[in-house]
């Protein structure tokens, strides 16, 4: 047996407990329920308070971006809390291995763990091959459980933004989100959790009756940096923000920025040769088996008179118009293409977060707004930078700014 | 009745009211700052309202960034000041193109004509008027009299305009040599000006009738003038309404007579403000003090640390002076034979450091009986040079040697010395007797200590009577850590969220430490630091700062009751040491002493410094603000020895230009082409093209293309770029080349090989927000240099309609490699060549390490040039060959070109027992963030010192010359007690 083998063997016998960030927490749950049954104990991290940041802001340079700050912060902090056998925990981290910073975080955790946790081992999961030796080793079952997750979290994600601003009772849909989350959860590991169809119908029903019919409140998009975007922890909470602002929020599917990670590899061969033509190939099969599993939930959705996702290869010709498909950092040009999609389907409130200083961003956030302008005159676009140390009292005044010029 | 309309505007200084009738006449006006009480202010404002105008209903509505909270639980209606800002300016001034608005913490603009667009300032540059009351204080003025001074001013210097944080570190250099107040005062207003305009014009230009709102710009005539010559406008394009400081109240009051129909009377107002109770989860952290006993104990604990005084006005013998003059204070520290302190003297400079000590000596003079002789004296700090030519004091000497030596003095196994002044954090690690290493802070979190200091005065108290209400405050406030400008915001927050201002003053001196702690030690825990810790410097004189150190590291330190005096203990130390040549400036020279100030421009090279020339008459003179030798009128030395000089002129060794060509294409000299150039300047002349290449950067270059920038947290070398290609568009090139490169050369040295995101991408940046550019005049390809095919093709499809063929292009691009590897391999054997003349002439050789685009002048300030004057030799990071070496093995992920070159660098230099490496950080590298600590690891490992110097557009090398010092000493230090 190799030493990785044996050292994720003893992760499952020993029942280690292993700490996950918070980035997306309805995807990071359903996934986290299969690798449950594949014997990893995965807790996903809630995190609440301003101590998770403050943790942070001591273990990593406070030039390094915000969402490494924040996640060490809150690995720390739960570390700290005595509630866990150090000898048998871990955290997890996932990894692009793409050009900006972000595919170091794990040894920025290395190293600030190495003083205070030297026993807790810091895991990758990645597609890249990066750290080989302490990476979750992934199969093809894992594979396709993880696009089920993603599957239903994604419908779970569109149908709550496209509810919650609407509930007569305020509760009702965190509930629903409760009681789906607990159903799908209870068939990880079971033959049941593929039969998706079945399983995305239910969610569908349960949502069903609280989809808006009447008129739709002013619609604002969510886009930017993935951490920040999506984790309401990392963004001030910013989703509730504007709900409370009398608005709609749309956000990007996970799966959109999966498609956009496989779409990088295939332009990295057909642009530069990169990769054996099989890898190449195998790649193209997946994005198209994976374009399908989206366009076949977003079918889904549009049947019940909820709106669905953007497709992805509309996103991809949005994109052109704005910036060469070579720029593959970060979120790269999938950012201005989603910001440009929103504005042809009507959302023309773009909210687009980064991290303070995040590097793709100078270039695919706050320097495409500009030629996204020339496209689209009366696209409403506020950049908000965010920062373990801004105050929220500027944030918001920001938002009021783009709310005050809601279309 | 008539219908009246009440507008409130809660800035984050000031709060404004405005009452108008239903013929948008003004019935009450007036513009207070509210000292950080909001809710007071605005009260008794409302009953101003009363006593003139009567119980009136009214529809109000409240606008500014402290109206937001105050406006929720008031429940009065908000409306952002921008838009209330333009509401008023459609309904008043209906001609207007543009507006710019600058308040107490934000920038606005409002472009009306061509597309409404508005605009507020990002999270950097948040400081504008509060910015400016810094700078006053720093210049120990207040507004009215900062103006006056400006109006008559002759020049004005360059200043960084990134944010206050940056400007006030280039302010204070200019101070301390000795500039104008006139001339600095203009050019705080010219850098508020740049400030706004490159942050927030983003590319789009204002133009037409720009109306100027806010405080600042209605108060302040100059600040005015700064605004119309940087925008070229004419007093009848330029307006500046009469009520410009209240015009956003009047905004709200003209938003809520639109928009509201129910009345309240000011009775009803002030209640329903009043009722307003701060609801705000305070996140906070435990109080300094327990209790009243836990505070004498820890002040009879410090007690233990006090030098004895003597009686300077009977005192007979030899007597040393120490002065050490810093960047805002001077200090001054005479001592007799047995360390007695005879006198000593604390106070700012106020950009005037040779008035203040020739005060200081007066005085001594005339205090001091006849049998004082003053045998030997010292200077150190940032004006050195400056006190030492014009006093004639016999040493100068290098920081943090006067700190050490004065730490040794009260603790003799002293492990660590932590030093907070007004401007600079200072840390050194002691091991085996000498210096280990050295930490300092960067622009970003300076000016900590005289924030603590400003801020109290801002509230109406002094530093001291400010920290103390703070030391039994039982909440006090977390402000974070990133530098000032988001502390003053986060202070604003937690007023929001109702924290008391001892809550607030506990806040503020437990931020300041950890700044130093976080972010410029970069500790976890006290055992890093060692047993035996010293904290000095004039901000560890504040109990609460102290006290706030020791909880945070849970440790106990020394701080010796000169804690503010310890550079020129130090200093008076090492003079009595040294035993003096006794030259210091006699009583009657003193009483005969005066000095005159000129400015000019240096000629000596195209740097073109602005120089300060202080003349003593008879005594010489003192030249300043110069980069290398030729601004003081001597020869430059040949820079042999410096392969930063060497690169810059290899570079342009550029081949022949074609006799026909057939188009003409421009190559920015920015980030990557630094290093690619020969590639590509090769590979079109190749083809037959006419090349232009822009020169080196320089300031105006850079102002020429600022108008574009549109994300004012990228590094300089991207912002740069902009100057770049605005020169070769204004040369008449058919294109501008850029290729766009995720990945660089494959050097082997990794685990890939990507440029940075700003580096591969900025071409796709530029060329959209450039307006004069576009897909027919910016190339930028996206090419991979390490698969030759594809980026033939590329380049053949985007060339193919200057008719050139794919053969040719496969052709040229062989030959702009070859021509790409003949300059790595020169600058290789360069390097070489250096390091062995270096040995053999027994010269300091340093690694400047940092990136190709480092080489230039504007963006590294003429460090290299600086090393040269210091006799030191220069080498780079790109020019040690590592080809033969294992690959350095590093913990975090080595994945790009131009950084694995780092680590293989300090790998080099661990290894080699007389080199030094200095690692060049450009500000706002988020890639730096990630390798400097790998760099210092590297190095630390094997034992040596680790020196990283961030850079921008400040010009101010005061720092970086103390720092390049301070590592000479330290290694000199480290050699003689290593024999």
């Amino acid at each position: 047996m190799s030493e990785r083998s044996k050292f994720f063997k003893k992760l499952r016998d020993e029942h280690y407990t292993i700490l996950c960030p918070d980035m997306l927490p309805i995807h990071f749950e359903l996934i986290s329920a299969y690798l449950r049954t594949r014997g990893y104990n995965i807790k996903v991290l809630e995190v609440k308070g301003r101590a998770a940041k403050d943790e942070g802001l001591k273990a990593i340079h406070n030039d390094a971006c915000y969402p490494a700050i924040i996640v060490a912060g809150q690995f720390i902090n739960e570390l700290k809390t005595g509630k866990y056998d150090l000898n048998r925990t871990a955290v997890i981290m996932s990894q692009t291995g793409g050009g900006c910073r972000a595919s170091n975080y794990i040894s920025l955790f290395r190293k600030a763990f190495a003083d205070v946790f030297p026993t807790v081992p810091v895991l990758s999961i990645n597609f890249s091959g990066l750290e080989a030796a302490r990476s979750i080793p992934l199969d093809l079952p894992f594979i396709v459980n993880a696009v089920a997750a993603i599957q239903y979290a994604d419908l779970i994600m569109a149908l709550e933004n496209q509810t919650l601003p609407y509930e007569k009772e305020i509760g009702t849909i965190k509930a629903i989100r409760k009681k789906v989350m607990d159903k799908i959860s209870a068939q990880a590991g079971h033959a049941s959790f593929h039969h998706l169809k079945k399983n995305l119908r239910m969610i569908l029903e349960e949502y069903r009756p609280y989809i808006p019919k009447g008129e739709r409140k002013p619609r604002v998009g969510i886009v930017g940096e993935i951490y920040v975007k999506y984790s309401p922890y990392a963004n001030n909470y910013l989703a509730d923000f504007l709900v409370r602002e009398g608005c709609e929020v749309v956000l990007p599917s996970f799966s959109e920025f999966v498609l956009y990670c496989i779409y990088n590899i295939l332009e990295d061969h057909k642009r530069y040769g990169i990769g054996s033509p099989i890898y190449a190939f195998l790649a193209k099969k997946l994005y198209r088996y994976y374009l399908g599993k989206t366009r076949e939930l977003n079918k889904l959705i549009a049947e019940i008179g909820a709106t669905p996702y953007e497709d992805f290869e509309e996103i991809i010709e949005q994109g052109k118009r704005v910036i060469d498909l070579g720029v593959k950092m970060g979120e790269g040009w999938v950012i201005p293409a989603e910001m440009l999609t929103y504005y042809q389907h009507g959302v023309s409130n773009i909210v687009c977060a980064q991290p303070f200083g995040c590097l793709p961003n100078h270039i695919v956030g706050k320097g495409m707004v500009r030629p996204l302008k020339e496209i689209a005159p009366d696209i409403n676009i506020v950049p908000l930078d965010f920062d373990a140390s801004s105050s929220e009292v500027n944030q918001e005044n920001r938002l009021k700014l783009m709310l005050a010029n809601l279309k | 009745m008539k219908k009246l309309t009440l507008g409130i505007d809660v800035g984050s200084t000031t709060v404004k009211m405005v009452v108008l009738d239903e013929d948008g006449k003004t019935l009450f006006s007036d513009y207070v700052r509210h000292a950080s009480k909001v809710k007071e202010t605005a009260l008794l404002e409302l009953n101003e309202i009363y006593e003139r105008l009567g119980d009136i209903s009214v529809t109000v509505s409240i606008t500014g960034s402290a109206g937001l909270g105050l406006s929720e639980r008031a429940k009065i209606p908000f409306v952002q000041e921008v838009e209330s800002a333009f509401r008023a300016i459609k309904e008043l001034y209906p001609q207007v193109d543009a507006s710019i608005e600058l308040g107490g913490e934000d920038a606005k603009i409002i472009f009306i004509t061509g597309g409404v667009e508005e605009r507020m300032n990002g999270s950097c540059a948040g400081g504008t008027g509060a910015f400016i009351d810094q700078m006053a204080t720093l210049l120990n003025v207040n507004l009215q009299q900062m103006d006056e001074l400006a109006l008559k001013a002759e020049k004005a210097y360059p200043i960084a305009s990134r944010c206050g944080v940056f400007a006030k570190s280039d302010i204070q250099a200019i101070l301390n040599q000795g500039a104008r107040k006139e001339d600095v005062a203009l050019s705080i207003f010219y850098a508020v000006a740049d400030q706004t305009i490159a942050g927030l014009a983003q590319g789009r230009e204002i133009k037409g009738n720009v109306l100027f709102l806010g405080g600042p710009l209605h108060f302040l005539k100059a600040l005015r003038l700064a605004f119309e010559k940087r925008l070229k406008l004419d007093d009848e394009h330029a307006l500046f309404p009469d009520d410009s400081d209240t015009f956003m109240a009047k905004g709200a009051a003209l938003y809520a007579k639109k928009t509201q129909s129910e009345t309240k009377t000011i009775t009803q107002i002030i209640s329903q403000i009043e009722s307003v109770k701060s609801v705000g989860e305070l996140i906070t952290g435990k109080p300094l003090f327990k209790d009243e006993a836990e505070y004498e104990e820890f002040l009879a604990r410090h007690k233990d640390f006090d030098v004895k005084h003597a009686d300077l006005a009977t005192y007979e013998g030899k007597a040393y002076l120490g002065i050490d003059e810093g960047s805002t204070t001077t200090k001054i520290v005479l001592l007799s034979e047995n360390n007695e302190i005879l006198y000593s003297h604390y106070e700012p400079n106020n950009g005037l450091p040779i008035d203040k000590i020739t005060n200081q000596l007066k005085t001594i003079y005339s205090i001091a009986g006849p049998g004082l002789q003053i045998v030997s004296s010292a200077v150190t700090g940032y004006g050195e040079e400056l006190i030492k030519a014009s006093l004639h004091v016999d040493y100068g000497l290098v920081e943090t040697v006067a700190h050490f030596k004065a730490a040794k003095y009260f603790a003799p196994n002293v492990d660590f010395i932590l030093d907070i002044g007004g401007q600079d954090i200072k840390c050194f690690r002691i091991k085996g007797g000498a210096i280990d290493s050295i930490m300092l802070n960067e622009a970003c979190s300076s000016g900590c200590g005289s924030f603590l200091s400003s801020f109290a005065l801002a509230l109406g108290y002094d530093v001291e009577s400010f920290s103390r209400i703070g030391y039994f405050a039982s909440n006090p406030v977390e402000l974070g850590s990133r530098c000032t400008v988001f502390m003053n915001s986060s202070v604003k927050q937690s007023q929001r969220d109702g924290a008391s201002i001892e809550d607030i003053s506990a806040g503020l001196s437990r931020s300041v430490v950890k700044n130093a702690l976080y972010k410029v030690i970069r500790v976890h825990s006290a055992k890093e630091l060692g047993e035996t810790i010293v904290c000095q410097g004039g901000t560890f004189l504040n109990n609460a700062v102290l006290r706030s150190f020791e909880q945070e590291i849970g440790h106990e330190v020394i701080r010796p009751s000169i804690a503010g005096l310890m550079g020129a203990f130090g200093a008076a130390l090492y003079a009595k040491e040294r035993g003096g040549v006794g030259a210091l400036i006699s009583k009657e020279e003193l009483d005969g002493f005066s000095y005159s100030t000129r400015h000019a421009v240096c000629q000596g090279c195209t740097a073109h410094c602005n120089l300060t020339i202080l003349n003593f008459g008879k005594q010489g003179m003192f030249i300043s603000g110069n980069k290398c030798e030729k601004g003081e009128g001597k020869k430059a030395k040949p820079d042999t020895l410096d392969i930063y000089a060497y690169k810059r002129k290899r570079l342009l060794e550029l081949g022949e230009q074609p006799t026909s060509p057939k188009g003409k294409v421009g190559l920015p000299l920015a980030l990557g082409m630094y290093e690619q150039l020969p590639l590509w300047d090769t590979f079109f002349k190749t083809l037959g093209f006419e090349t232009i290449v822009s020169p080196f950067s320089n300031r105006d270059l850079y102002r020429h293309g600022q108008k574009s920038i549109p994300s004012d947290t990228a590094c300089y070398p991207a912002k740069l770029m902009h100057g770049h290609a605005t020169y070769l568009i204004d040369k008449g090139v058919d294109f501008i080349f850029y290729p766009s490169e995720s990945y660089n050369v494959n050097e082997k040295r990794g685990a890939n090989h990507f440029n940075c995101p700003v580096v591969a991408y900025y071409g796709e940046l530029l060329k959209k927000n450039d307006s004069k550019l576009g897909p027919d005049n910016f190339l930028d390809p996206f090419v991979d240099l390490n698969a030759p095919k594809p980026a033939i093709k590329v380049l053949s499809e985007a060339l193919a309609k200057y008719g050139v063929t794919s053969k040719e292009v496969e052709f040229a691009f062989k030959e702009g490699l070859k021509a790409y590897k003949k300059y790595r391999s020169d600058v290789l054997s360069k390097g070489k060549e250096i390091i062995e003349a270096a040995r053999k002439e027994n010269k300091e050789i340093v690694v400047l390490a940092g990136r190709p685009y480092h080489i230039d002048p504007e963006v590294n300030h003429g460090i290299d040039k600086l090393l040269d004057a210091l006799d030191v030799a220069v080498v780079s990071e790109d020019a040690l060959d590592y080809s033969h070496a294992p690959l350095t093995k590093t913990q975090i992920l080595n994945q790009w070109t131009y950084h694995a070159r780092l680590f293989d660098a300090a790998r080099y230099v661990s290894e080699n027992s007389d080199m030094e490496l200095i690692q060049l950080i450009s500000f706002g590298c988020g890639v730096d963030a990630v390798t400097s600590d790998e760099v210092r690891r590297i190095l630390e490992e094997k034992d040596r010192l680790y020196t990283g110097l961030k850079i921008d557009e400040i010009s101010n090398l005061g720092a970086v010359r103390i720092r390049i010092r301070s590592l000479l000493a330290a290694v000199e230090e480290k050699r003689r007690m290593g024999k």
